[in-house]
């Protein structure tokens, strides 16, 4: 009869569904990692990152959920490695800032943050998650070694990455000695629809540069800039790949970005601006009511940690607050002592005063609806 | 698939509701059986459709967004924020973009169903699959392909230009480029709206007019095409309605040139630092607007199809024989599947095998050296890929059991009982094809975070229900066609001899609609697999499918990953269908 050879097809197909679907569901899961030593300790070349019974704690809950706006690639780059070291698992949760930040608020006002760790660039939202009560202060172990303007008075969030903006190109396209040096360099008239960049209300990295250029330069640098016909990408990672590609010469973007690329045999390279490198920290922030505190205890200490350092130096390059960590290598090079470089750190005051307003400025001269 | 889209027909509750209704028989219908079915309906449709629509006009009116603990104040600011010659611009580059990719979709879809359903072209059964291929294609892949392809530098289309001495750049981060790619994706639906109208036309209407000495060409002025006219206006308008919504492809290829539309619009007003959900709530309100009247201007159109002959039963359509322009005809068929499928194939597969996407020239798209399967293997430990496939396939199952009962209780009550409140639960399940797809996503997401009324929020059960609420009225209509062409007398017939009601469904009406209903089980399952634009505010860590693994990748500028993620989805998306369609026997 066709009517039960039809129903018992649709009641095999479901079984068999859930029979394929059974082994994709199960995660990996896995005993503690290489740098848990006989003790239980976390111990990453002699410097101890996790107590044993932090560690235990931590390895039973198994995994640690990060939401998180730092380029995927560095990202899973470090996370692989953190894994590795202790063996917990980590759920990464990429997110553009403003989605990220709007997702933090109404999954905790409902009682259902899944985050158990934040990772974002923008200092108004880990001050608004420390006000609201989402963040949970926290001692890393690495305390003391972690200079007072990266951390907050209490833990409530630590700088984890020391982002710098600076400038890259395509070495296949414009030779090393063209290549722009200076902010000024970027009007030159042969970069005219030549620029990637993002637009000021992309994230916190985009807003540290606006306001930077603003304040040292006028409010025509942002009209000369915006004359020069550039393309306005919402993430460092579409910058980078228009670079990449070659579709654009020249970008300001995230450095890192631009090293892992370059690492990875891509015809890029960057700069960093003589006349300023705009910083813009990465926190990394705890949750208060977290379902795995232990494992995120431990990715903070290992996060600010001289490992945590390494892994970042191997994921992008880039620059590590904690005083122990060497300056990074990029290809082999060794990058200059953070000392040498013109480093511009937005007043905070400034940073969250002005932002609406100066962010709606920049949208009117750039003619972009933000 | 029987039930590809909105099958163009006019409301299904009529003001005469007597003709092919089961006439009630009242003495043992109490009043509580028959209000209970409709009223849970109304209940659950509320929470489907009338819950997020609620949220967005609280948000568009609010100057918080809606979430817990907020303390919103009523604020007309946020439209005041809309009239900035950024929102003019959009407006006009969707209503641009949505005209044009219509036309395209129209031309290209339509101008297929014609040769394949009424000329002598060769090879049908290949240009019947292109017709309906790209289909598989998501319009977020279509729109990465195509920026691989024919970005204005380097795309491999343009590089190739270049290596043929060709002076000519086509630019896909454009309008015409847009309008392109919305026609190459949406043309699928043309496609199929105006093969089921021509294959339903009387062909003694158009050997009347040839009898009485008309040409073929005023024949197929005076004859065909009014009759067709109907279905191509319903296709024509559904198909703006679809790219007016669309978010993926102007946030893909517009950004390079700024060319916003409202979608793009709303999505970065979310995800931009700090974000303003209010006023991408009320750009939303604005897009909800234009789509329902669009839709209102279609249903006038549709209802007054009734005037045509078209009965849909009992005819072989007409073959006409174009002579030696059939081969212009396959090969035009064969440039469609060319530029829809086949090159945008090409191209993710270039992207998914090379670490860096610098291409120096033509030529060295050929280096195989430079190529490698990483991106592929690398799948099979990625965990979020495994996770996506996982949830996908298990959302796919959700949406079209589920989605499938409801509309087939849905149905059913509207086209078989005479319950009070029918005409309410048509209108509902319809509803959705009005509210753009964001909207749906964020007043889940708000409506059911702030309201607090299960705790779904996080789960794949959210998701199912948004897609089982975006995807409404294609089953509904799927479901509700495939009921109507079964009389009531079979029903009642069994009732008669003794059977409950239930029993009858369960003997007569479903083994009879079982071709129709799994078919629209599929579709709703295809649909969802695909699903991109609601998911996008809905998914947590646990919860990720495909789509937004894939947009993930290319948002965090993992090309290769992007492209080998694009290729296993839509693969499986095509072989699930094929082998589905087999195993169900849903085909002819």
């Amino acid at each position: 009869m066709g009517r039960h050879n039809g129903v018992r097809r649709v009641a095999l197909s479901l079984t068999a569904a859930a029979v394929l679907l059974v082994p994709l569901a199960c995660g990996t899961g896995g005993g503690a990692g290489d740098s848990v030593n006989e003790a239980g300790e976390l111990v990453i070349d002699g410097e101890l990152v996790a107590d044993a019974a932090l560690m235990e704690a931590a390895l039973a809950e198994g995994s640690v959920t990060v939401y998180s706006g730092v380029p995927e690639s560095i990202e899973a780059t470090m996370q692989e490695e953190f894994t590795a070291a202790t063996g917990i698992d980590v759920v990464n949760v990429r997110l553009p800032s403003g989605q990220l930040y709007e997702r933090i608020l109404t999954e905790h006002g409902s009682g259902v943050l899944e985050a158990d760790v934040v990772h974002v660039s923008d200092l108004s939202f880990v001050e608004d998650f420390r006000e609201s009560g989402i963040s949970r202060p926290y001692e890393v172990a690495a305390w003391d070694k972690i200079p007072e303007q990266y951390r907050q008075d209490e833990g409530h969030y630590y700088a984890m990455i020391i982002g710098m903006m600076g400038f890259a190109y395509n070495t296949e396209l414009v030779p090393a000695e063209e290549a722009p040096r200076t902010w000024a360099d970027l009007l030159d008239p042969k970069w005219t629809n030549e620029i990637a960049m993002h637009h000021a209300g992309a994230g916190g990295s985009s807003w540290s540069w606006a306001l930077f250029q603003r304040q040292a330069f006028g409010e025509e640098y942002w009209q000369q800039l915006a004359a020069q016909r550039p393309a306005l990408y919402p993430s460092t990672a579409a910058i980078t790949e228009e670079l990449v590609r070659g579709e654009v010469s020249i970008a300001v973007n995230h450095i890192g970005t631009v090293n892992q690329r370059q690492e990875e045999g891509a015809p890029v390279a960057s700069i960093y601006p003589d006349d300023g490198v705009t910083v813009f920290p990465f926190y990394t922030v705890q949750t208060e009511g977290s379902s795995s505190p232990a494992a995120a205890d431990v990715l903070q200490n290992w996060t600010m940690s001289t490992a945590g350092a390494r892994a970042l130096d191997t994921a992008s390059g880039e620059y590590h607050p904690n005083v122990d960590a060497v300056p990074p290598t990029v290809l082999d090079e060794q990058q200059p002592p953070i000392t040498d470089l013109d480093l511009i750190v937005a007043d905070e005051q400034d940073w969250v005063g002005l932002r609406d307003e100066w962010v709606s400025e920049w949208n009117r001269i750039y003619g972009y609806t933000g | 698939m029987s039930a590809p889209t909105l099958p163009p027909e006019p409301p299904l509750v009529q003001p005469e509701p007597e003709q092919g209704r089961r006439p009630d028989r009242g003495g043992g219908t109490t009043r509580l059986v028959r209000w209970l079915p409709v009223t849970v309906l109304v209940v659950l449709l509320s929470f489907l459709v009338v819950l997020p629509v609620g949220m967005l006009v609280y948000a568009s009116f609010s100057d918080v967004a809606p979430r817990p603990g907020a303390e919103p104040s009523f604020t007309l600011d946020n439209y005041r924020g809309l009239l900035t010659p950024g929102v003019g611009s959009a407006l006009l580059n969707s209503v641009l973009v949505s005209l044009g990719g219509t036309v395209a979709a129209l031309v290209m879809g339509g101008g297929l169903a014609w040769l394949v359903t009424r000329t002598n072209v060769p090879c049908k059964r290949l240009l019947q699959v292109a017709g309906i291929a790209p289909l598989f294609i998501s319009s977020m892949i279509g729109a990465l392909a195509w920026a691989l392809l024919s970005s204005p530098r380097t795309g491999y289309l343009n590089q190739a230009l270049v290596a043929l001495g060709i002076p000519f750049t086509f630019n896909v981060y454009s309008l015409t480029g847009m309008i392109l790619v919305f026609g190459l994706y949406y043309a699928p639906y043309a496609f199929m709206f105006v093969q089921s109208a021509l294959s339903l036309m009387n062909p003694e209407l158009e050997e009347a007019g040839e009898a009485h000495g008309a040409t073929k060409v005023r024949v197929a002025r005076r004859v065909s095409f009014p009759l067709i006219k109907p279905a191509v206006m319903g296709a024509a308008i559904l198909v703006f309605v679809l790219i007016f919504e669309n978010f993926p492809i102007p946030t893909i290829l517009g950004a390079r040139e700024r060319v916003d539309t409202i979608p793009s619009q709303i999505y970065r007003l979310i995800v931009s630092a700090p974000p303003d959900a209010n006023r991408a709530a009320s750009l939303g309100m604005i897009l909800m607007a234009i789509m329902v009247t669009l839709v209102y201007i279609q249903r006038r159109v549709l209802a007054a199809r009734e005037y045509t002959t078209v009965s849909g039963k009992g005819f072989k359509p007409r073959v006409n024989d174009i002579g030696r322009w059939k081969w212009v005809g396959l090969g035009a068929g064969l440039a469609y599947l060319f530029l829809a499928v086949v090159l945008p194939a090409f191209a993710l597969l270039q992207s998914s095998l090379r670490s860096h996407q610098y291409i120096g020239s033509f030529a060295d798209l050929f280096v195989l050296s430079d190529l490698s399967p990483d991106a592929f293997t690398s799948m099979l430990t990625y965990g979020p890929f495994q996770l996506g496939l996982r949830n996908t396939l298990i959302l796919g199952v959700l949406t079209a059991v589920i989605g499938g009962l409801l509309h087939f209780v849905l149905a059913y009550t509207v086209l078989r009982t005479r319950s009070p409140g029918r005409g309410l639960l048509e209108y509902l399940a319809m509803a959705p094809v009005g509210i753009p797809a964001l909207v749906i996503g964020m007043g889940f997401l708000w409506g059911w975070t702030t309201l607090d009324l299960l705790p779904i929020y996080g789960t794949l059960v959210i998701l199912a229900l948004a897609y089982i609420a975006r995807f409404m009225p294609q089953g509904f209509r799927g479901v509700a066609s495939s009921i109507t062409q079964v009389h009531p007398d079979l029903e009642d017939s069994a009732i008669v001899s003794g059977a409950n009601r239930i029993r009858a469904v369960w003997r007569i009406t479903l083994p009879l609609i079982r071709v129709g209903v799994v078919s629209t089980m599929l579709l709703l399952f295809i649909l969802s697999m695909r699903e991109l634009s609601t998911s996008i505010f809905l998914f947590s860590a646990e919860t990720r499918i495909l789509s937004v693994v894939i947009f993930e990748q290319w948002e965090s500028g993992r090309w290769p990953r992007a492209a080998a993620i694009s290729i296993i989805y839509s693969s499986l998306l095509m072989v699930l269908t094929v082998i589905s369609r087999k195993w169900f026997k849903t085909e002819g």
